[in-house]
């Protein structure tokens, strides 16, 4: 394989870079903030927060996946596990995130899990079953919903999965909150003997606010495992007892819990009108309401357990309403426990909220939107929330990196696909590689979520499309979810190509490392795993490693794997720009740079519009492009695209002389 | 920012800018005056490129956005991102723009169009009363890089008659932040910035 590698080592790869750990190179060093003495008040974003809760709790385990807009939690985290003597996971997926953490669990020491939205979509199968189990450590899970959404495929109200596996479930209204109920949530979950679920959205996750640190709770455990088959051997025989034990305590003693929480308040004007806010839009309902002039003249709820219901508190709140509004982002749950509540109290009052069109349905909400809801349900009107469009003039499109290695991979693909006469279908997945959807390469036809690209690549297969299947996936999408639906392409026959994107990295997410990587998240070395060594084993017949830099190559190698009659796997492999810049600041050197030489150029413009590359922009009144040279990283392929030589790296350009 | 109960900034730009880091540094030095601070920040996935807003609230708030016409101050780093986001201003609201633009990948492939600059700066004379236009990218280069557009403007915003965190506590929060060895260049800068919107403020 090495020997392999060598050979098309030729451009900018492996060979000349050794993995660094992110954060290591050129960020100043300052005291780290998750290490703040007790007492004092910090800076933290809300990811941070719920980090230090978790230190505060005493946790012993952390585990994730990285995700959009939760993976600061365990990043954070992994800065300072020595320090705090916490172990740091980062995992291959999020179903194996949770079943690390519940395992330390089980065996008495304190974790956490966490991950976006999407993950818990993953996790889902372990948790429901471990609600049954239960636990004996705190365990904790935390989702971080993107509720607009801003970076994620759906948006997604994951309290719904608290309901379906009978866990309960808090949500923090701001981020001093989130660390408080992270920390509280551990001591729930060893109260109830099961998973604690703790819902914040990318407003929590991704803001910053000033945070008392508080002192960390001394948890001397040994870990240790009590065997006992009745609770942890889940067949039916066992479970039937089981389900009837995890229903007692959701049903019943989470609400009893939860009807005299500190984290659900009432802020009481005694009047007929009643606000609810639920976790963020709490903050949203006291601004509107201050807004409005009405603070002192509605009752507001401040509800942070939404599943389940505090039954007695919402009960009593609903006494003499006449009205009420629920104002929460994701789905009406709430909304709808509250009118359940209602009509068992027999209470005489009107619910609002998205059943009413009194809150919108789609994307974040704001004080602005809040303030106009609340008005409307005082005037008794229903409000309109036509969204402005916004500036398009001068829009700023997603695009990848100046240099990223997929646009060669992406690039060359297209080319193979033109001299092969072919359209091709290009099943996408999930990761920097997305933005290959953009102009000018447009090239991938759908992108569902992790790992459905060689699945559905057999699919399209199967169904008798007459073009060839080319699934395109990430390195660390593949170690996701990739590797069993290639198993699945060998088993059944298929005949598809598979090009893994390999540039080493979780890029999209912030450079977590993966198991190509090299290094794990406690930044200790780990076996770096070769995607193609994966393949081989799988039974995949035609496995080539190609560097994409080298365009020629790249599109000989691309249209053999088409052509060939068989699962047919092409690793593209480069690292990730950012990284490899990262690295040459390290070690003190400079990237290599793109010049034009402006009597080789004829203006064709194919170099803009072929690549899209942000380092090439266009003079259009000399017709010549113009290398941002603060930009350009030197990947060269814009020369190999150029039919004149007009664009060459300076150090060809030095060699020539 | 004696009587007002809170001092809502937005800072924008594109993506590259360091918006995120001049709202840390902010954050931090609210701190450091003893104030409660929240700050959002909104980016787009792309690591560079993207347009970049961060809301950041001085005071006794809850909510980490700002709504349309709750902002004090805008602060863009690039003309286009401080057009987009006129919305959020107050009336009386005061605007300090970068004049230096940034032009979109995409404006090249005709995936999108980015105006001539005195068109935008135009436009935003038009919409605000209170408006001060500084070339921070070449204050910036002239300081040592571009890169420095940053602590260009968080100088020239230190420079606002009622700003509530003192230039002393900020540049110390920018030595803390910025890589080693650029303090004194930063430094620099940020002085720069301010004696640019200083004299500005004279004229007015």
């Amino acid at each position: 394989m090495i020997i392999e590698e060598e050979k098309v080592n030729n451009r900018r790869s492996y060979s000349s870079y050794n993995i660094v750990q992110k954060g290591d190179s050129e960020m100043p060093v300052v005291e780290d903030p998750l290490l703040a003495p007790p007492g004092s008040k910090v800076l933290y974003l809300g990811n941070e927060a719920v980090a230090r809760g978790a230190i505060e709790a005493g946790a012993k385990v952390a585990t994730s996946y990285p995700g959009t807009p939760a993976s600061e939690i365990l990043s954070s985290l992994a800065r300072v596990a020595k320090k705090v003597g916490m172990y740091v996971e980062w995992a291959v997926n999020e179903k194996v995130a949770f079943e690390v953490a519940f395992a330390a669990s089980l065996a008495n020491v304190r974790a956490i899990m966490s991950c976006k939205h999407l993950g818990v979509n993953w996790i889902s199968d372990a948790l429901l079953v471990a609600a049954y189990t239960g636990v004996n450590g705190g365990l904790v899970i935390v989702s971080a919903d993107d509720t607009h959404p801003y970076s994620s495929q759906n948006a997604e109200d994951t309290r719904y999965y608290t309901k379906l596996a009978k866990i309960p479930c808090l949500e923090p209204s701001d981020i001093p909150e989130a660390k408080e109920i992270v920390k509280y949530g551990f001591k729930l979950s060893e109260t109830l003997q099961l998973p604690v679920y703790v819902r914040i959205t990318q407003r929590i996750s991704h803001s910053k606010s000033d945070v008392t640190v508080g002192e960390v709770e001394k948890v001397n455990r040994e870990a240790r495992f009590e065997k006992d088959f009745k609770r942890y051997v889940m067949i039916a025989t066992y479970s039937k007892e089981r389900q009837r034990v995890l229903n007692k305590k959701y049903y019943e003693d989470a609400v009893k819990i939860f009807d005299n929480i500190e984290f659900n308040k009432v802020i009481s004007n005694e009047s007929s009108i009643g606000v609810i806010g639920c976790g963020v839009t709490f903050g949203y309902v006291v601004e509107a309401l201050e807004r409005l002039g009405l603070a002192d003249k509605v009752d507001v709820m401040k509800l942070s357990t939404p599943s389940p219901l505090p039954y007695n508190f919402i009960g009593k709140f609903l006494e003499n309403k006449e009205k009420v509004l629920v104002v929460e982002e994701g789905e009406p749950i709430v909304e709808e426990g509250i009118c359940r509540i209602a009509l068992s109290f027999n209470r005489n009052v009107s619910i609002y909220g998205q059943y009413t069109g009194h809150i919108p349905r789609e994307f974040e909400l704001s004080t602005g939107i809040v303030a106009k809801a609340i008005k409307a349900f005082i005037e008794g009107v229903t409000p309109s929330f036509e969204r402005k469009a916004a500036e398009e003039i001068g829009k700023r499109i997603p695009a990848l990196c100046a240099g990223c290695p997929h646009r060669a991979s992406y690039y060359a693909l297209k080319r193979a696909l033109r001299e092969l006469g072919k359209k091709g279908i290009i099943v996408g997945d999930r990761g920097c590689y997305n933005q290959g959807i953009h102009p000018p390469l447009r090239a991938i036809d759908t992108c569902i979520c992790m790992g459905a690209s060689i699945a559905m690549a057999v699919g399209f297969e199967r169904a008798g499309v007459k073009e060839p299947v080319i699934a395109v996936i990430g390195d660390s999408t593949f170690y996701h979810a990739g590797v069993q639906p290639l198993l699945d392409a060998v088993f059944n026959n298929s005949k598809i190509t598979v090009l893994i994107f390999d540039n080493s990295w979780t890029s999209m997410t912030g450079h977590q490392p993966n198991p190509g990587t090299g290094v794990n998240a406690m930044g200790e070395p780990s076996l770096r795993i070769r995607a193609e060594n994966i393949a081989r084993s799988c039974g995949v017949g035609f496995v080539k490693v190609v560097n994409p830099l080298d365009l020629n190559n790249t599109i000989k190698t691309i249209k053999e794997a088409i052509m060939y009659d068989g699962v047919a796997v092409v690793v593209c492999r480069s690292p990730c720009t950012l990284q490899y810049l990262r690295e040459l600041r390290k070690r003190g050197e400079k990237p290599d740079k793109i010049v034009l030489i402006e009597d080789r150029c004829v203006g064709c413009k194919l170099c803009v519009t072929q690549l899209g590359c942000p380092a090439l922009l266009f003079d259009e009144e000399k017709k010549k492009p113009i290398v941002n040279r603060e930009l350009c990283s030197g990947c060269g392929l814009c020369s190999q695209v150029c039919p004149r030589e007009a664009l060459v790296l300076e150090s060809k350009l030095k060699e020539e002389e | 920012m004696a009587d007002k109960k809170s001092y809502n900034i937005i800072i924008t730009g594109v993506g590259g800018q360091g918006v995120i880091l001049a709202s840390t540094v902010l954050g931090m030095s609210a701190i450091d005056s003893g104030k409660t601070v929240k700050i959002a920040d909104t980016h787009g996935l792309a690591q560079r490129g993207g347009s970049v807003i961060s809301f950041v609230r001085i005071g006794n708030v809850h909510a980490y956005t700002l709504s349309e016409g709750e902002a004090d101050v805008l602060l863009a780093f690039e003309p286009m991102e401080a057009l987009r986001n006129l919305k959020y201003l107050k009336e009386d609201g005061i605007v300090i723009v970068n004049t230096h633009p940034i032009v979109p990948v995409a404006a090249y492939i005709g995936a999108t169009t980015y105006p001539p600059v005195n068109e935008i700066i135009s436009k935003i004379r038009k919409q605000c009363k209170k408006v001060f236009f500084i070339d921070a990218t070449s204050i910036a280069r002239k300081c040592g890089t571009e890169k420095m557009v940053n602590t260009v403007m968080l100088g020239a915003l230190s420079a606002l008659d009622d700003f509530p965190i003192k230039m002393e506590t900020i540049l110390k929060n920018i030595r803390k932040m910025v890589p080693p060895g650029t303090e004194n260049m930063n430094e620099n800068a940020f002085k720069e910035g301010r004696k640019a919107l200083l004299n500005l403020l004279k004229k007015v």
